[in-house]
């Protein structure tokens, strides 16, 4: 009995795991290029009390087995990196990724990290940053007095000057793409870090090699389906409310044994 | 007294179902989990022994015989086995390409460090080699579209690739898709298939936790003439139904209780027996 205990505990935690990562879903469905997890289970270990096919008598076996399981545990939230949709901002600087890969952003020491959110702007040094005020990687820098700006699919940036007719070539914003991109690391402040499970990050010119190309003016949505969410956290509630219950019972069926005398 | 362990084996039966019931409840939200069923049977004590040994009378019965069977003439109750019930789970769309949701009997193939295994669960990721793994790495094997007798014959076994040779690996850079026959295509066309298989008895599959099966006998294992389907995008959900669990749950706690009025009553007789009865 006190096996059924621990393991709708087990249960009631992995449920409370998961409310957690809904929860964090959904305080970000406004969030710029957030992507949603999710919660993924295993059932635990299992108790063999009796081994399928082991003898039974002299010459028959037992043809099913008695296994106990001990519960369940939360084995990975993963990032579902779909498609958020777009937005227009008509911010010129705003960029957005229309396929698969992220924006290099270099980080206060120097580390790249990766990032869906494009909401960019200059800095005082005209230096194309993040709303956090970290570079854009490589690099690029809009020189002052400029008409208009021009940013490409394939993430060539050009700028009008009122001086010359030919645009200025200011470099290209690069697309990053990962062999695997579940497996990078979440940061916080909407960058994503390289892992030893997402591999190492390709560069693309924004369009090739299956990456994404660029959209200017606009911002990428979360991929956050609120009725999804609301959805999994009905289910979830419902799970967590069945595993206490089983240990209502276990704790009554214990408390009856308890009174036996 | 000794009668008194024959509601006790009733309750030990019926703890063993709430534990059973807890484990499927737990797991209500994970992914390709089956549920599983306890069967109970009569045990009789006089089974314990060779029938030889018993002294059953083999003569015409009489009231007097009946103690000869010398403490072996009660049934008890045992838990026979735990089915798994291999119903098909509901299969919900994600948004994740890499998902695969199995509808039908069938399997995923995949490699861990201690052997073949098989899951349902087709939550699957690209590992930075670019091959196909589930979550804890396990990597997802390809087809091997051969029969069982053909895989008995001594000499073709070794002519077929062993598991660690079935790696399934895709290139990286480009969209896949998975077809229903499991294959696995990229605008190139097909680069790999999944090895999905049945079993041809699935009972005899053993659960080992993770969400991995295992089966003891190779030749359970059918790879032709598959009937499953694969659907991209999907998962299977767990098979376990809240109202079937919680109807069992009430069920097995009323059982141990009116076995433990059971077992009171024997206490208030022998304490008759004990404090009662001596009076005289």
């Amino acid at each position: 009995m006190i096996r059924a205990l621990h393991t709708s505990a087990t249960g009631m935690a992995a449920q409370e795991s998961n409310v957690n990562t809904i929860s964090n879903n959904i305080a970000n469905v406004n969030t710029t290029g957030f992507k949603k997890a999710r919660t993924e289970f295993d059932d635990l270990l299992y108790e063999t009390v009796q081994e399928a096919g082991a003898k039974s008598s002299g010459n028959t076996e037992y043809n099913v087995g008695h296994q106990v399981g001990s519960g369940a545990r939360v084995s990975a939230t993963r990032k579902i990196h779909s498609q958020g949709s777009p937005q227009m901002t008509n911010n010129p600087y705003d960029l957005m990724i229309n396929g698969e890969g992220f924006m290099g952003v270099v980080a206060p020491n120097g580390e790249l990290k990766y990032t869906r959110d494009g909401s960019f702007n200059v800095d005082a040094q005209g230096n194309l940053v993040t709303r956090a005020g970290h570079r854009v990687f490589p690099g690029i820098v809009v020189p002052p007095n400029i008409m208009r700006i021009n940013i490409a699919e394939n993430g060539t940036v050009e700028a009008f000057t009122r001086d010359s007719v030919e645009p200025i070539n200011l470099g290209q914003v690069p697309v990053f793409t990962f062999v695997n991109p579940t497996g990078l690391r979440s940061d916080g402040g909407n960058l994503l870090a390289a892992t030893a499970g997402s591999g190492q990050a390709i560069q693309n010119v924004a369009g090739e090699n299956g990456s994404g190309i660029l959209m200017q003016g606009a911002i990428e949505a979360s991929n956050v389906n609120v009725m999804n969410e609301m959805t999994d956290l009905i289910k979830a509630q419902r799970a967590y409310e069945m595993n206490s219950k089983v240990m209502g019972v276990a704790d009554q069926m214990l408390q009856t044994i308890n009174n036996v005398r | 007294m000794k009668n008194i362990w024959v509601p006790l084996s009733g309750q030990v039966a019926q703890q063993r179902k709430v534990e059973t019931i807890a484990n499927n409840v737990a797991n209500a939200n994970t992914v390709g989990f089956k549920k599983d069923q306890l069967v109970f049977k009569e045990h009789l004590t006089a089974l314990t022994q060779g029938v030889e040994d018993i002294d059953i009378p083999r003569k015409e019965f009489s009231p007097a015989d009946f103690y000869h069977t010398q403490g072996v003439e009660n049934a008890m109750v045992a838990v026979d086995g735990s089915f798994t019930i291999f119903e098909q789970g509901q299969l919900t769309p994600t948004s994740n390409p890499l998902d695969v949701g199995l509808q039908g009997d069938g399997f995923l193939e995949v490699l861990t460090p201690t052997g073949v295994r098989f899951t349902r669960k087709g939550n699957l990721s690209l590992s930075r080699e670019g091959e196909l793994v589930t979550d804890q790495g396990f990597k997802v094997l390809s087809s091997l579209n051969v029969s069982n007798e053909a895989l008995r014959e001594p000499a073709a076994a070794e002519s077929f690739p062993k598991p660690e040779d079935r790696i399934l690996r895709v290139p990286t850079n480009m969209k896949l898709t998975i077809n229903q026959d499991g294959e696995v295509l990229t605008r190139d066309g097909v680069v790999g298939k999944l090895s999905v298989v049945e079993f041809q008895d699935k009972h005899a599959l053993r659960k080992e936790g993770n969400s991995l099966y295992i089966t003891p006998d190779e030749t359970n294992i059918n790879r032709t003439n598959i009937k499953t389907t694969v659907n991209q995008g999907f998962l299977e959900g767990s098979n376990v139904n809240a109202i079937e669990e919680m109807s069992e749950l009430i069920k097995a706690h009323r059982h141990f209780e009116s076995i433990q009025k059971a077992i009171n009553t024997y206490d208030s007789i022998s304490g008759k027996a004990a404090n009662d009865i001596g009076k005289f």
